[in-house]
């Protein structure tokens, strides 16, 4: 029923060309039956729907301006910003993802039944190079689609002229008509705006200005927040900085309530790529129950300013703290690399017996990623996010993988979050995994005395490998994820267990 | 008089409106995946999102399989592929609506694969949207004396190597078909 009215709407807007009233009451008609189709099922749908939604339900809503000219002109230049919004960040977005960079998409999207078998597929599939040069292609232009207002009239013609063939070219390849229907519909609008330029635009400029306003605001709150945590990490938290010879160190030590006990090792922690050393609380809040356990950042973490190794910044905080007895090293994900660094250190090997790897980082599996390609892609794709995240602030208004994988109390909670989403954390950790080195790591761990694999349940058979190749024993906390199994304390608490048990076994 | 006001006022939260959404639409086409749901800034009214096959193209095809049990069967029947053919051709480069239903497909597996993502309970993904419309699509093309279902959503990725092609996203619970469909009527 919908479809027939939607029809006999589109019907009557056709044929209604130069009529503005009968044009108003259509595009009303087919715009409240696109929301109840929508309503209905919001599956399926695709951007051609949304730019009819768009176009229809701005003229309805923009027909209630009494001025008829002012109603016109704002329903166009609604249109138009629509249309250019949607080129400009189609293209930014590619440019975020790896495969399109890379310019594998094109290719492997008309490999797929949905989208490549059209009449054009066919004959682009056998020419793989002009298809990666038309994904890069796809980047650039639709990127650069506001250039055109800066264009003269007619060259701009010509490149919205290019854009419908782009739309064409797209329906012949991958089979999707609705786009050109869609979106030729608003080059009008575009059309309007360059014919209309040089007069006062105040409605682009309020929205961009408005848009533009808001997430400066958020960058701005952001950056006062992690200015805030920074600062809360020296107070109240109880954070330590050596400043020495290596140059600034952050790090903390937590003391048995009685004081330290130097008949029991020391716990050093490593933290994860990226990681505060807070993502260690609930663990480290245990264990410091009986052990002295130290937690520090490496370098270019948080405050920690020097650029030496792990195994020299370890040795001037157990240094500063007096510890120097038997130390256990507990590390979680790529701090297992950090800790293969400085365990047969002669400054270290006599004194570290014990190993604790959670959720470990397996070198010949960070070697196989970095050595590919695409897949060292993904992850700067993933890293680049979130630096894009952290400097504009959505983090702190958006779901993000690192609060869901976190559940600390919530001082400890707000330190973390703000940590993982500093840019230069964020940066330090692409230096990191991209530099960290893996050569002898596997014979280095192997080589400690004792060594558990605590696993978390979404890496248990990545784990289980990992704990043969260095000849470990493994335990598996079931139902946690990688970050989790030490963020959530119901997790947490199986691995202080663990390592509790693992540590007093004779 | 008043009337001229009304319309005044009416014109000015248009003109608001219109405003709002542009806005809001600007700030949701942030090029990640950190997706915030501002429609609350809009009143309901949904907000496009451009960010056509980015960052991520969809580089899969969605495979829906099925299988069922009749009274007496020791063995529930063998796994059938029942993803809606489509054809291809001429044609659909100008009138393609077949196209929806594998789109559709392809965005109930999405729905689905983030809830497997954020460990959603399965109870949850089991009273979720795209579980019971999967569902419904599966049931046309069940036996018609089948008395219990299974469904299995799978990503076949025809560009990567042939050990990493194909990759299970949900293997349902066996659904009873009965009990099912009482269900559904009770909460419709």
């Amino acid at each position: 029923m919908l479809a027939g009215v939607t029809l006999a709407a589109a019907t009557g807007l056709a044929l209604g060309r130069g009529n503005r009233k009968l044009q108003i009451a259509a595009s009303a008609v087919i715009g409240a039956c696109n929301r109840l189709s929508e309503i209905r099922t919001p599956y399926g749908r695709d951007g051609a729907d949304q730019m009819t939604a768009v176009i229809t339900q701005y003229r309805a809503l923009t027909a209630l301006i009494p001025d008829q000219k002012v109603s016109d002109d704002l329903f166009l230049r609604a249109v138009n910003f629509q249309t250019a919004l949607s080129y400009a960040v189609s293209g930014i977005s590619k440019a975020f993802g790896s495969s399109w960079v890379q310019g594998h998409a094109l290719p492997e999207i008309l490999e797929t039944e949905a989208y490549g078998r059209g009449p054009a597929a066919q004959i682009l599939r056998r020419y793989p190079r002009f298809s990666r040069a038309v994904t890069v292609g796809t980047i650039v232009w639709e990127g650069s689609f506001p250039l055109i207002y800066l264009l003269p009239r007619k060259q701009a013609s010509y490149a919205l002229a290019a854009v419908k063939s782009f739309h064409v070219g797209v329906a012949a390849t991958m089979e999707l008509p609705r786009f050109v229907w869609g979106f030729f519909g608003s080059h009008g609008a575009v059309g309007h705006v360059l014919d209309t330029r040089g007069e006062p635009r105040t409605f682009e400029k309020a929205v961009l200005g408005t848009a533009g306003g808001v997430a400066l605001a958020s960058a701005l709150i952001a950056r006062e927040k992690r200015k805030v945590a920074e600062q809360r990490r020296l107070g109240p938290k109880g954070v330590m900085r050596l400043d020495g010879e290596i140059g600034a160190v952050e790090y903390v030590v937590n003391h048995p309530p009685g004081g330290p006990d130097r008949s029991r090792p020391v716990v050093v922690m490593e933290c994860g790529l990226g990681q505060s050393l807070e993502s260690w609380e609930w663990v480290a809040e245990s264990l410091a129950l009986d052990h002295t356990v130290v937690r520090y950042h490496r370098a270019g973490y948080g405050l920690t300013k020097s650029r030496a190794s792990s195994g020299d910044i370890l040795e001037a905080v157990l240094e500063e703290v007096g510890a120097k007895g038997e130390i256990v090293v507990v590390t979680h994900s790529i701090g297992s690399l950090s800790a293969a660094s400085y365990v047969q250190d002669p400054r270290f090997a006599h004194r570290i017996g014990k190993l604790v790897v959670v959720d470990g980082t397996d070198p010949e599996l960070l070697d196989a990623d970095r050595s590919d390609r695409r897949r060292f892609g993904n992850f700067l794709q993933i890293q680049v996010h979130s630096l894009f995240a952290a400097v504009t602030g959505i983090y702190l208004w958006a779901p993000n993988g690192v609060e869901r994988q976190a559940g600390y109390t919530p001082d400890t909670q707000f330190s973390h979050v703000q940590f993982a989403f500093a840019p230069r954390n964020v940066i330090n950790s692409i230096s990191e995994y991209a530099k960290v080195s893996t050569e002898g790591a596997l014979d280095s761990l192997g080589a400690v005395a004792e060594v558990l694999v605590i696993s978390s349940g979404e890496h248990a058979e990545q784990q289980q490998t990992f704990a043969k190749k260095i000849g470990a024993g493994i335990e598996v906390v079931h139902g946690s994820a990688h970050r989790s199994v030490i963020g959530y304390r119901h997790h947490a608490e199986k691995v202080e267990g663990a390592i509790r048990r693992f540590i007093h076994a004779k | 008089m008043p009337s001229s006001r009304i319309r005044g006022a009416v014109g000015v939260l248009a003109v608001g409106a219109v405003a709002t959404h542009l806005v809001s639409t600007v700030l949701q086409n942030t090029p990640d995946s950190y997706n915030q749901d501002l429609r609350q800034f809009t009143g309901g009214w949904p907000i496009p999102g451009w960010r056509f096959f980015a960052p991520n193209p969809g580089v899969q095809n969605v495979h829906l399989l099925v299988r069922d049990t009749k009274a007496g069967d020791a063995q529930p029947s063998p796994w059938r592929d029942v993803t809606p053919e489509v054809p291809h051709g001429w044609t659909q480069v100008i009138w393609n609506p077949a196209s929806r239903g594998p789109k559709a497909l392809f965005d109930a597996m999405q729905q689905l694969s983030v809830m497997s993502a954020n460990q959603a309970g399965f109870t949850w993904v089991t009273q979720s949207v795209p579980y019971q419309l999967v569902f419904s699509a599966s049931r046309a093309s069940a036996a018609a004396d089948a008395q219990a279902l299974q469904f299995l959503l799978m990503n076949v990725f025809p560009s990567a190597p042939p050990e990493r092609r194909m990759k299970p996203i949900l293997t349902s619970e066996w659904i009873p078909l009965d009990s099912a469909s009482e269900h559904k009527e009770t909460a419709g």
